[in-house]
């Protein structure tokens, strides 16, 4: 194989393993589930509520009213499931350590958990 | 010793070395510490021993500004006082409360907290309290399952209280009336202060009655006890002699009526239960609680009043309507009664509620200083009382910054309950739009009058200098919470106690 043509194919299966990965984590979901329930809040309010808050955030903030920027901010990659919980714990300590908060409703919320809450609007509208 | 007014001749001259006017809270306590001493104390009382409307009908007035709870039902004029009815709420001021602050407008008392800690201890007794301590550290020994919230120490605190059922009336009568010079005159109301000709001396006061019987009281010293607002109302009708009214050349006499701002302003929800007893208050019941405060570091850090956040079961707040709503009978004990009727139907709904998550949830209550406002005001009106003393109008007045001032308290505490990890918080909706500076229906005082008489070194910024004494009157003397420079978030009568004591220990020096 000439050398040109080793690059293209080479380059070719690269984007195709790109996209293939992309469509894999944002359009077959393959982040973990997970990180669109906050677990704080799940322990005192309702899907609704949760639902809710996530539309309010995502009216206020349209740059992020979509699934793709919303777990690409929430930014726990491919982890498990354990992981990814510990990782957004932290991100929501750090929230509010330093004043990364949002009042939403009333509600005094890390942007982090309010982020969840917006993707659980998104993947459960109903 | 007791003498009923009405029973005496009319026109009597009584005579003393010390007259009280007022036997409420600050008069009964300076009148208490004289017991024994060599100087005879004439102690007036406008009322007599048990509630009389009629007597009581001399405190109405009107009101104008923000809503106000009736000026005739938010005190009571009788032996013992508003005693008769408080909620035996006690807690001192904070050192930063009587620190001139550049962020808080006619701050800074000439005394601070030192000066009044010895005559805070002797409060304590006066009042039926525990020890003159309120460190949590303390009580989290004395009383079981005063657990903390896990917060930032250097930011959020537990201002602790101490609770008494103390009602004057009942507690000192025998004290008082047994007590050989002690001349206790019930239905002696005063009406009227007369000075020597420079007006720079109290010659005596004009007693009146409903019995049609006018008196004079001649003494060395006269003090004011009467309340905050019927000590405006005596010193601005008081004008025979002084055309503005007494002590108030410079126009301050009634400026600056501070209440403390009682308001229900957020939901916390605790994420996992947290038990405790040591935000918990019940009546009759607790002996120490406490409220969550700001550090005076965060304070000055964020230019904030001093205020405090009490705990209440959400199901009980929801249920509960505004004290400034329930709380509007001319009639105090119909006002009381109306009010804790209430109270006892929203407890018995709240009750059938309390499961569920909702059951880890409680309305968080602010209370909270106003900052000091010479257009917040007391001022007499046109119509005069039964007794020919012109009513007091009430002019109460908020300000921007003390909405202000409460919003950022709930954003702190709401940001440290995420931090710790235990709580979320909801904003009522009155504080969520930082554009929005009105108030809601339910923006409660808390009975509390203070500030009309405030207490300043130099006479252009207050009526009295740090001894209580009037600017420019030898021998007049005002007692209680008028003489406040600002009022701190923790209920008046511990510090007025405080003050008339210390007040009481001046005066001794002047004999």
């Amino acid at each position: 194989m000439e050398r040109r043509n080793f690059i293209l194919l080479s380059a070719g299966a690269a984007l195709a393993l790109g996209a293939s990965y992309w469509y894999l984590k944002y359009e077959h979901k393959t982040y973990p589930k997970v990180i669109v329930e906050p677990e704080d809040l799940s322990y005192i309010w309702e899907a609704d509520t949760i639902r809710n808050i996530g539309n309010q955030y995502r009216i206020g903030i349209p740059e992020e009213d979509n699934e793709k920027s919303l777990v690409e901010l929430l930014n726990v990659g491919d982890q498990n499931k354990y992981k990814a919980i510990e990782t957004l714990q932290k991100e929501i300590q750090k929230d509010f350590d330093t004043g990364n908060t949002i009042i939403l409703d009333g509600w005094i919320l890390s942007r982090t958990e309010a982020r969840q809450c917006a993707l659980f609007s998104i993947v459960q509208p109903n | 010793m007791h003498i009923d007014a009405r029973n005496l001749d009319n026109n009597s001259l009584i005579q003393g070395d010390i007259c009280i006017i007022g036997a409420g809270t600050a008069g009964i306590s300076m009148a208490m510490d004289w017991i024994d001493s060599p100087h005879k104390v004439i102690l007036l009382e406008g009322g007599g021993f048990e509630y009389d409307y009629q007597v009581q009908e001399l405190n109405k007035g009107a009101s104008t500004g923000q809503k106000y709870y009736p000026l005739q039902s938010s005190r009571l004029r009788y032996f013992g006082g508003t005693t008769g009815h408080w909620a035996g709420m006690c807690s001192p001021l904070d050192p930063i409360d009587f620190m001139k602050r550049d962020y808080v407008p006619h701050s800074g008392w000439p005394i601070d907290k030192k000066d009044l800690d010895p005559f805070y201890a002797k409060a304590n007794k006066v009042l039926q309290l525990g020890p003159y301590n309120y460190d949590y550290d303390y009580w989290r020994n004395e009383l079981p399952n005063m657990n903390h919230f896990p917060l930032d120490e250097d930011v959020i605190w537990n201002k602790m209280w101490q609770y008494t059922t103390a009602h004057f009336g009942k507690l000192y009568k025998d004290t008082i009336v047994n007590a050989k010079n002690i001349h206790l005159y019930t239905y002696a109301n005063a009406v009227d202060i007369k000075t020597n000709e420079h007006v720079s001396s109290i010659k005596e006061v004009v007693v009146k009655n409903h019995a049609g019987k006018t008196h004079r009281v001649r003494a060395k010293q006269f003090i004011m006890a009467c309340g905050t607002i019927q000590n405006t109302r005596l010193l601005l009708a008081s004008n025979s002699q002084a055309k503005r009214g007494l002590g108030n050349d410079n126009d301050l006499v009634g400026r600056y009526f501070m209440e403390h701002l009682e308001i229900a302003s957020a939901e916390l929800w605790l994420l996992q239960p947290f038990p405790t007893d040591l935000y918990t208050w019940k009546y009759a019941e607790t002996k120490a609680s406490a409220e969550l405060a700001l550090t005076e570091k965060v304070q000055k850090e964020h230019k904030i009043l001093n205020g405090t956040s009490s705990l209440m079961p959400l199901t009980l707040g929801r249920h509960q309507k505004p004290r400034m709503e329930t709380w509007q009978e001319e009639d105090p004990r119909k006002a009381s009664k109306k009010t804790f009727d209430h109270w006892d139907e929203a407890a018995e709904k709240a009750e059938k509620e309390n499961t569920g998550n909702i059951a880890r949830a409680f309305q968080l209550n602010t209370r909270i200083e106003q900052a000091p406002n010479p257009d917040s005001r007391v001022s007499l009106g046109i119509e005069k009382d039964e007794l020919g003393v012109p009513r007091a109008d009430l002019h109460w007045q908020l300000t921007d910054f003390d909405k202000h001032s409460i919003r950022k308290i709930y954003h702190i505490l709401g940001q440290h309950m995420g931090i710790a990890g235990i709580a979320r918080l909801k904003l009522m909706e009155y504080l969520q739009d930082e554009n929005d500076h009105s108030w809601p229906a339910g923006t409660n005082g808390g009975w509390h009058h203070m500030g009309t008489t405030r207490m300043s070194d130099n006479p252009k910024t207050g009526v009295v200098n740090a001894h209580c004494k009037v600017h420019g009157i030898s021998n007049l003397f005002v007692a209680g919470a008028a003489c406040y420079t600002t009022s701190g978030a923790c209920n008046p009568t511990l510090t007025l106690v405080a003050l008339s004591l210390r007040l009481s220990d001046h005066i001794k020096t002047l004999f």
